[in-house]
């Protein structure tokens, strides 16, 4: 610890000056701070109409009477959040003339990801052809989506659009009461995405942060809306197996998800932000507040794979209010060195023969701590309700913790849930199997993981997967003494 | 191929193996006899690289390399191979995922090209018929949920996958029905050649009905006492371990 | 006006009949405690505040303990009787068998009050009981010492809007060996409250055995607390049966602090009317090479609430820990409820810890298949329960207990 916000910020700027990158004058940022009149700031640049602001203006209110949470499992010196500050615009990267100025480091990792050359290059910056081929294939896809009637745009600009839909949709699943984090990001949010999938629509393609261009800079508070309207089918990606670093120290997002009747909502996750280093020092705090709204016969599943960040909190969650609706929660969480997560899903049954199925695979290694905390929840509503929850936990080395926090509430006789969780070392006798028919024990090691993760990976879209994987070996790497 | 001197061994400060001396030439079949605890288990352990066990002298020579030098994988790939008493279970890790990794790894320490899908595929298919193995138990994951006799055959799918020049079998006939074993004895018979070695560890005669061996080693305490050929089993049968333990008591 | 908890220590002050359970200074600390509310994690699912303010200053009544039906048949062993917390002589007997020792609390020493357990838990309800102890047993069972026959206990309250604190105290030494049984009961009706404390000493190879049984009537109210320290080779187990009482909170915290012990925990909670039961349960395994099992089950009927936590902890360098964990529940009604929270904390690599949890109804086909065969609605549900619960029965070896508990399960049913 003792590491500050700045220090990161310098320590990042001094390596990107390293990667050859030059950062702009910061010209378009308010102070450090937060109050209503930086509130109001930030509103009047996005050019916000009058509701917005006061929707940000009412959760600062509630901000400020709200604690940090701490019963979570993790342990960090909080975030002065009057040192923050709540706007910049995006920095501009200087480009460069080819891959040969980026961080061989870096490029190793990538080239291990097996991430193309070209996506290579439009990660770190690199001026190609390929970028404006990229602009071109990104609006060829938004043309094919829009004659479908689908908006896939970033949240600053739905709200110029499409007010009426953002307006309906925000803050009806995370209100600006619910915690800590969502209240700060409700209140200072600068952008993030936005998604409407019309009715009876089924999303021709994986919706993928990648061919988004225009959303570049969403800052620490993001914010993501997706509505599925009835009948409609989408899959959403989110994140980048890539390692990011980035210069916030805090991330506290928000995504509402809302499946109307009959919808279906897919939401991956690979979230590899910055660890922090072998000392702890630096490194991310991710806060994040995710839950989807189901509808009747709906369904929304949630698949994530963590392997970033120095602090995790997050819970993706699913409210099933509508009767028949269906919740999923596939969790693969890594946590190495000294890196601390704290995740895992609630499950809330209002509807009649609603069920959810959660399935964690956490791997602990390093000295580090990974905790499953989830919430089963049958209302008295929630008659025929069923629930499945299985919650591993592997570890990797004798310095590092594996928790489970299951809470289980049941106010209905007729519903029927199973919660099972087993925690156990990686088997030294798998490992010399391995070995003896040939493989090393990296690749043992990889084999063994991966074969334990296989339930959630096989969840992720398939181009997902396979990088996703690979990023399972390189997070536990040297791992076993 | 195979030269053991005066090998000791212990784990956790008990000595096990108290001097082996064995000689494996290639094209020949070994069956190492002993009664429970005669360390039996802790020579194809040792033999294969398990560090549990520490080597406290001795020396093993592998065609001409010094073995106990070697990784456990690195054995693997100049082409040890132990079949386990106990084969470990891998959940969520397909048997031919597993197969090939093996392979792949083998071959890049050889320097080769990794082994193509169709070439692969064909030789499961070629090999998965001697053992009787059921197609569909090379898609599931290893040994997960598999019959004690299933884990025995998988055990010699994966030898004639790998094709090593040594195996090494503990006592793999221990939990095998007669049918069983038969195929697995088959499996072994039609694997050998003139270039390859088996050594047998058992604590049965049965299975040599099956594979013959042309050399017979009784271990007791830790050390060979006794070398003979085929019939030196079936005397072992006859008379029962007793007779060596006594024996052992005059010397 | 006073606050809860000047209340509480008023009425402690005049009941307080032992001292020296805590040091003298404590007052202060023990004021400083909070009321437990739904914001504190450990008291999530029960308003325990709501019992706390209620007026407990009615009087305890010593004369007539009806404690005839809380006997086991033809029993065997030491009968140990505390009426309203305070031993009683003339309804116990026990003979001073050798190396067992048996006597009032008040009459033990500082030097065997000073106790391992002691930094096991503490808190608002322990540091009550220690201000306004009312008495309670000292048991001491002498090294290599087998105890013979079995030592029941039975706690008896009487007075409506009474309160008492009755402390336990046992203590095996190495290689002792003693059971030991206790009964709450209270005379049906009286609204009463009872913040109990047992502690629990088992040293190097020493093993307890230690059967509960809660039988408090309608309007009983008990907070008990269990803390057990383990040395090297010991055994504990206990068996803990919740049958009666309106609410019900046990606090069980088990301390292995030796390597290769043995822990059980094994639970039934029967429930119905407004019952509210709550079960929390810790293992701390603090050394290597040890195993606990832990089983719960829990029927739950009516408007009545169960509450289920169990943890276990295994601490850094505990390795070759086996731990196992399960919980069990039937919803038998629509207004009935249950909040379960199974936790491992697992700080040690090389361990093998499961838990399950599971909630349900009974199973539908078997219920049909009984009525099929001509077995009433009623009488089939209550074969089924008992088939349910029966895993845990079974664990109990203590026949007595065991016909006891049969006995008190079918009361349940046919009241």
């Amino acid at each position: 610890m003792g590491y500050t916000e700045e220090e990161l910020k310098q320590d990042l700027e001094n390596k990107e000056y390293e990667f050859g990158f030059v950062t702009n004058v910061e010209s378009d940022k308010v102070a450090p701070g937060l109050n209503e009149e930086v509130i109001r700031t930030i509103s009047q640049k996005k050019n916000e109409p009058d509701w917005l602001l006061d929707f940000r203006l009412k959760a600062f209110k509630i901000w400020q009477k709200k604690a940090e949470p701490e019963w979570a499992h993790v342990d960090y010196e909080k975030p002065d959040f009057q040192s923050i500050s709540y706007y910049s615009a995006p920095k501009q990267k200087k480009e460069l003339k080819s891959l040969d100025e980026v961080d061989p480091e870096i490029l190793k990792t990538m080239d291990r990801l097996g991430i193309s050359l070209e996506e290579q290059k439009r990660l770190s910056g690199v001026a190609v052809d390929f970028v404006l081929d990229s602009v071109s294939v990104a609006t060829s896809f938004k043309e094919k989506l829009g004659e479908l009637g689908i908006i896939f745009c970033s949240f600053s600009e739905a709200v110029q659009e499409h007010p009426e839909l953002v307006r309906k949709y925000l803050g009806t699943v995370v209100p600006t009461t619910d915690n800590f984090y969502a209240a700060l990001n409700s209140a200072v949010f600068t952008d993030g995405s936005f998604c409407y999938i019309p009715k009876g629509v089924r999303c021709p393609m994986e919706l993928s942060t990648y061919f988004r261009i225009n959303e570049a800079g969403t800052g620490q508070f993001e914010r993501t809306l997706v509505v599925a309207d009835k009948e409609s089918y989408v899959s959403y990606l989110e994140g980048c197996t890539a390692p990011q670093r980035d210069e916030n120290q805090l991330h506290a997002a928000v995504v509402e998800l809302i499946a109307l009747d009959d919808a279906e909502i897919k939401y991956s996750t690979v979230q590899n932000w910055y660890p922090g280093d072998k000392e702890g020092k630096g490194g991310v705090f991710n806060f994040v507040t995710k839950r989807g709204v189901c509808h009747k016969n709906s369904k929304i599943s949630w698949t994530q794979v963590e392997t970033g960040s120095a602090v995790t909190w997050k819970y993706p969650s699913c409210i099933l209010k509508g009767d028949n609706s269906i919740g999923e929660f596939y969790s693969v969480a890594v946590t190495n060195n000294l890196q601390q997560a704290d995740t895992g899903t609630k499950m809330i049954h209002i509807g009649r023969n609603t069920s959810s199925t959660i399935i964690s695979k956490g791997i602990s290694s390093g000295k580090s701590q990974n905790s499953y905390r989830g919430l089963v929840k049958i209302a008295k509503s929630a008659q025929g309700a069923r629930n499945f929850s299985q919650c591993d936990s592997l570890l990797m080395t004798d310095t590092s913790g594996a928790h489970t926090f299951p809470y289980i509430e049941c106010e209905n006789a007729s519903a029927k849930i199973e919660h099972e969780a087993t925690t156990s070392k990686i088997g030294e006798d798998q490992i010399f199997y391995c070995l003896q028919r040939g493989i090393d024990e990296e690749k043992a090691i990889s084999l063994i993981v991966n074969g334990y993760a296989k339930e959630v990976l096989n969840k992720l879209p398939m181009e997902f997967a396979v990088e996703a994987q690979k990023l399972l070996e390189i997070s536990l790497e040297g791992s076993i003494g | 191929m195979l030269e053991i001197k005066e090998l000791r061994a212990e784990i956790a400060g008990k000595e096990i193996l108290k001097g082996i001396n064995l000689s494996v030439g290639a094209g020949e079949v070994h069956a190492v006899m002993g009664p429970n605890g005669s360390g039996k288990s802790t020579l194809s352990a040792v033999l294969a690289g398990r560090d549990d066990y520490e080597v406290t002298g001795g020396e093993v020579v592998y065609q001409g390399k010094d073995l106990l030098d070697m990784d456990p994988e690195e054995r693997a790939w100049e082409g040890v191979f132990l079949a386990f008493q106990y084969p470990v279970e891998i959940p969520g890790v397909s048997n031919l995922n597993f197969l090939k990794a093996a392979i792949n790894c083998k071959r890049e320490h050889l320097g080769q090209e990794p082994i193509s899908a169709k070439e692969f595929l064909g030789m499961v298919k070629e090999k998965s018929k001697l053992v009787e193995l059921d197609s569909k138990l090379a898609n599931r994951a290893v040994n997960e949920g598999f019959s004690g006799g299933e884990k025995k055959r998988n055990e010699i799918f994966q030898m004639a996958m790998l094709e090593p020049s040594l195996s090494l079998l503990d006592e793999t006939d221990s939990g095998l029905d007669i049918d069983a074993l038969r195929i697995v004895a088959n499996g072994v018979n039609t694997l050998k050649s003139s270039n390859t070695a088996t050594v047998v560890v058992t604590h049965y005669q049965r299975l040599l009905d099956y594979i013959v061996p042309d050399y017979v080693h009784v271990l007791f305490d830790g050390r060979i006492v006794k070398t003979g050929g085929k019939e030196l089993a079936l005397e072992l049968e006859e008379k029962g371990y007793d007779w060596i333990k006594n024996e052992q008591v005059e010397v | 006006m006073a606050s809860v908890i000047e209340n509480l220590v008023n009425i402690a002050d005049k009941a307080r009949r032992v001292s020296g359970l805590i040091p003298s200074d404590s007052l202060e600390r023990l004021l400083a405690n909070n009321v437990p509310s739904r914001f504190d994690e450990e008291w999530k699912y029960t308003n325990v505040g709501k019992v706390l303010k209620q007026d407990w200053t009615g009087q305890a009544v010593y004369d007539e303990a009806n404690i005839e039906r809380f006997l086991f048949n033809d029993f065997d062993g030491h009968l140990v009787v505390l009426v309203n917390g305070t031993l009683d002589l003339s309804l116990s007997s026990f003979s001073q068998e050798d190396g067992l020792t048996i006597k009032p609390l008040v009459e033990a020493s500082q030097e065997e009050l000073a106790l391992k357990t002691v930094e096991i838990q503490q808190g608002l309800f322990i540091d009550l009981n220690g201000h306004g102890c009312s008495g309670g047993v000292f048991l001491h069972v002498d090294k290599g010492v087998k105890v013979s026959k079995p030592v029941h206990i039975i706690n008896f309250l009487n007075g409506e809007g009474s309160m008492t604190q009755s402390r336990n105290i046992f203590v095996i030494e190495s290689f002792g060996q003693c059971d030991v049984i206790e009964t709450f009961c209270n005379e049906s009706g009286d609204r009463t409250f009872r913040n109990s404390v047992a502690d629990f000493v088992v040293k190097d190879g020493g093993q307890l055995q230690y059967d509960k049984v809660q039988q408090d009537g309608i309007a009983g109210h008990h907070v008990a607390t269990e803390r057990v320290h383990q040395s090297r080779d010991s055994r504990f187990g206990i068996n803990s049966i919740t049958l009666g009482g309106k609410f019900v909170r046990n606090n069980l915290e088990i301390v292995v602090e030796g390597e290769n012990c043995h822990s059980e925990l094994n639970g039934v909670y029967l429930l119905k009317g407004k019952q509210h039961v709550d079960n929390h349960t810790k293992v701390d395994h603090r050394k290597a090479h040890c195993t606990s099992s832990e089983l719960y089950k829990g029927i739950i009927d009516d408007q009545s609430t169960g509450v289920f936590n169990g943890k276990v902890l295994v601490r850094e360098n505990a390795q070759k820990i086996e731990a196992y964990q399960h919980n069990s529940n039937v919803l038998l009604s629509d207004f009935a409820a249950i909040n379960a929270k199974p936790e491992l904390e697992i700080y040690a690599d090389d361990v093998k810890c499961s838990h399950g949890s599971t909630t349900g109804q009974l199973d539908e086909e078997a219920l049909f298949y009984l009525r099929s065969r001509g077995i009433s609605e009623s009488l089939a549900k209550q074969i089924l329960v008992r088939a349910f619960v029966s895993e845990v029965i079974e664990e109990i070896k203590n026949l007595y207990v065991k016909d006891k508990v049969a006995e008190l399960i079918d009361k349940h049913f046919s009241v």
